[in-house]
């Protein structure tokens, strides 16, 4: 009988519902602030590395995104935040080629917080746009790591964001130590005598060489492009193609252009900061020429370049159909893990000499130290140890073995630079240059490079056979605008 | 009892109770549809509104924003001069290639093999679980099955045309703007195409076979059979699945993604391609989230009419 039931279907249901709303509020309510607790003295975690995707919660925009009439300009960079008290420690680090790279960081680090006694969080994401979508997404939800790898120009761009805080109480202590820092160094990181991220690394490109086949015929790495052209011709004979120079819209196109410009007496960017490129310049238009006429005449380039990503010349070289190439050195870190012959083989050379010399190639990575991080001093104490000169040299130079130049001169005399491998690197390092040369890489530049547009002036040519004047006036008047812009000039 | 008592008391029978003008059981009825309401406002309605206001934005990820009203759908529309307009309009073009090539070609082998399927074969079920299987493989185990595939040194179309002589140089599939989004088209049906056979197959197996039986006796032929029987009684089915499809591959970016990433030279840069490029790329979200909100309105339209038809066919 109904009478008997202790809950009627309706109460019942009703007890259900609440209980469900209940435990949705909860679920959606923030945990209640812990007080601080006392630092304790237990080993800090250091998560294994997890591929979550990147969180879809939707940044809050109510304090980030207001409305306002002001300039853009007018938005200045982040003040030296006061660091806060300290509090659990969260590093992100994108994987490299060379696991060293992040698990030594991760082992001193952990070793760090352990004697210190704070919480930290040690996570390596996956290499490539997956950790950089993700970084960039808790960027914009406001819930970003203490401490990222920043590339080159991306150490300025977040500066300019007002994401990044200043870090020169950390750099300025080591700055002239071991013979200082190298030029590139300086010039990424540092903005008006302030230092807004810990020098890395130097990540070098230098031209890897089958030295191999050039002994085989009796041929020397070409000193200038006349030679290069005319070894390449000789040395093609498909699947194998002399040059992988990638002509995709990726970033390793920028560099490949922008190295080769050089040598021809371009640049990308006055020391002012200005744009050096104008319509009808002549060494734009002869690197295009010389380009085409690569790809177009003598067809030492892979026709499918066009379409390369940026792993698309590492496994052109690694799968032996390339001659040379130019990349950072994880494509020779991956033969000498994978292929110890075609490691042997390899030897690095610089840029071939074009009108106005040659040019070694290098960005510049760092570490960023972000605002609304919630390791505060922690966070400093761990950025600290990793650009103390005694680590930091065991690191670079014998953790990561010619992975990357440290960014301190001196740390370039160490024995592992003296190898047979690296003879022409002091070549390299000496004429090195970034992507910005010969200024900072500011707005400009992070919004030309993201935006591919020096790629889509290389792939009007190649692919839309755009004649190379009007293909550099269409660029001089797109880049023209980036550099326009107000907060680019910041 | 006098007829006045008797009305007097019916009319006491039907007194109406007072509504309430929330309706009954209001409370409980809201309160289970809570968990509801806030899934469709957390996880649909903010992040929309959300990606409006930053299309309402000249905002960089990371930055505080500055609002600009509806510039950024001008720029992206009419300034001729910007380059995100060309690259737009050519995406969008892009776009109306791709999907209407991909469902065109689904549509048509889809519908063949299901007929076909439906028919009395030798071995349908072999052949049924057969083209089946693209469907079972992940579409991206799929993409860069084909990515090797039009490799154009060492992939397996070109070796075997460079083997038997057909060609003296590779095809440049995925390099060349002539080719690069056909070669993507066919990747993209082969994956696609079983799940239109099969939703093609489910409609054929439920028209009931009289109606061909008294079609056979009236002396129709095959070909009338399937004009006037067949299409008829499938034809909600062909409409719900080119909806879903047209949505689906509008909004799919992996074969592109990983087979082209939009090139050569921007030949294959669908718009969601586009939106990302500029979005998280780019870091500009302003712009990024302007160029999907432009195709809303036709995915609105689209969603509307498929759920109108599929719960008329419910009904």
């Amino acid at each position: 009988m109904a009478s008997d039931r202790i809950f009627s279907r309706r109460g019942f249901l009703g007890v259900l519902a609440g209980t469900a709303g209940a435990s949705m509020l909860a679920a959606c309510s923030s945990p209640a602030a812990a007080p601080a607790k006392p630092a304790e003295s237990k080993p800090a975690e250091t998560k294994p590395a997890e591929s979550k995707p990147a969180e879809t919660k939707p940044a809050a925009p109510a304090a980030e995104a207001k409305p306002t009439t002001a300039p853009a300009a007018a938005a200045k960079p982040a003040e030296a935040a006061k660091p806060a008290a300290g509090g659990p420690v969260v590093v992100w680090q994108g994987l490299d080629y060379l696991p060293q790279v992040t698990s030594l960081m991760g082992e001193r680090f952990t070793a760090v917080a352990k004697e210190k006694g704070f919480q930290l969080t040690f996570e390596e994401l996956p290499a490539g746009a997956a950790s950089t979508d993700r970084f960039k997404a808790a960027v914009q939800a406001g819930t970003p790591p203490d401490i990222y790898r920043n590339f080159d120009y991306e150490n300025q761009f977040w500066r300019i964001q007002g994401q990044t805080v200043e870090v020169s109480d950390i750099v300025n202590p080591v700055k002239d130590q071991q013979g200082g820092f190298l030029g590139p160094v300086t010039n990424t990181l540092a903005f008006e005598n302030k230092w807004w991220g810990v020098p890395m690394a130097v990540n070098c490109w230098p031209f890897h060489v089958r030295q191999d086949l050039l002994d085989k015929a009796g041929m020397k790495y070409p000193k200038n492009w006349d030679e290069l052209r005319q070894q390449g011709k000789e040395l093609t004979k498909a699947p194998l193609y002399y040059y992988g120079m990638t002509l995709g819209k990726v970033n390793d196109s920028n560099n490949h252009f922008i190295g080769m410009l050089w040598t021809m007496g371009g640049k990308l960017q006055n020391d002012d900061g200005s744009l050096a490129a104008k319509a009808g310049d002549e060494s734009w238009l002869k690197t295009l020429d010389l380009v085409t006429q690569m790809f177009d005449q003598d067809k030492i380039i892979p026709p499918g370049s066009t379409n390369w990503d940026d792993g698309g010349n590492n496994t052109g070289y690694q799968s032996e159909q390339l001659v040379i190439t130019s990349n950072p050195t994880s494509v020779y870190n991956w033969c000498l893990q994978n292929k110890p012959e075609l490691a042997k083989a390899t030897k690095f050379y610089s840029y071939p000499a074009g009108s106005a010399g040659s040019f070694g190639q290098v960005d510049v990575w760092g570490l960023g130290l972000f605002k609304n991080g919630k390791g505060g001093e922690n966070a400093r104490t761990l950025l600290n140890s990793f650009i103390d000169p005694k680590w930091y040299a065991d690191y670079i130079n014998n953790g990561l073995k010619g992975r990357f130049v440290p960014v301190f001169k001196d740390m370039g005399n160490d024995p592992v630079w003296k190898q047979d491998l690296y003879s022409e690197y002091q070549n390299i390092i000496n004429t090195a240059r970034s992507m910005a040369h010969s200024a900072a890489p500011l707005g400009a530049i992070a919004e030309i490079t993201s935006k591919f547009v020096i790629a889509d002036l290389v792939q009007d040519v190649v692919v839309k056979k755009v004649k190379p004047a009007d293909a550099l006036a269409s660029f001089v008047k797109t880049a023209g605008e980036i550099y326009a812009k107000p907060e680019n000039k910041r | 009892m006098s007829t006045l008592q008797v009305a007097a008391r019916g009319s006491v029978a039907t007194a109406q109770p007072r509504r309430n003008p929330f309706g009954r059981d209001w409370k409980l009825g809201y309160a289970l549809s809570l968990p509801v309401f806030f899934v469709v406002i957390g996880l649909v309605a903010y992040p929309l509104a959300y990606s409006f206001w930053l299309s309402l934005q000249d905002v960089k990820v990371g930055a505080p924003g500055t609002f600009v009203g509806f510039a950024n759908y001008y720029k992206v529309l009419f300034d001729s001069e910007a380059r995100i307009h060309d690259a737009f309009w050519s995406s969008a073009w892009i776009t109306l290639l791709y999907v209407g090539g991909a469902c065109l070609g689904k549509l048509i082998i889809g519908m063949v093999s299901a007929l076909i399927l439906n028919a009395e074969i030798k071995a349908r079920h072999f052949w049924r679980s057969l083209l089946f299987l693209p469907w079972s493989i992940p579409a991206l185990v799929t993409a860069y099955t084909w990515k090797w595939m039009y490799n154009d040194v060492n992939g397996v179309y070109n070796a075997a045309l460079t083997g038997i002589g057909l060609i003296d140089a590779p095809i440049l599939f995925l390099a060349k703007p002539e080719y690069a989004l056909w070669s993507i088209l066919f990747a993209v049906i082969w994956q696609g195409t079983p799940f239109w056979t099969m939703t093609f197959l489910a409609g054929l197996q439920a028209i009931p076979g009289e109606l061909y039986e008294a079609a056979e006796i009236d002396g129709a032929t095959t070909f009338k059979s399937f004009v006037y029987i067949t299409l008829p009684s499938i034809m909600s089915v062909v409409v719900v699945t080119v909806m879903l499809s047209t949505i689906w591959t509008t909004n799919s970016i992996q074969f592109i993604y990983i087979l082209t990433n939009g090139g050569p030279g921007g030949a294959t840069e669908t718009f969601p391609l586009l939106a990302i490029s500029q979005g998280l790329r780019s870091y500009d979200l302003g712009i990024g989230s302007t160029i999907p909100l432009l195709f809303f309105p036709f995915f609105a339209f689209m969603i509307y009419v498929v759920t109108k038809r599929m719960l008329k066919t419910g009904e």
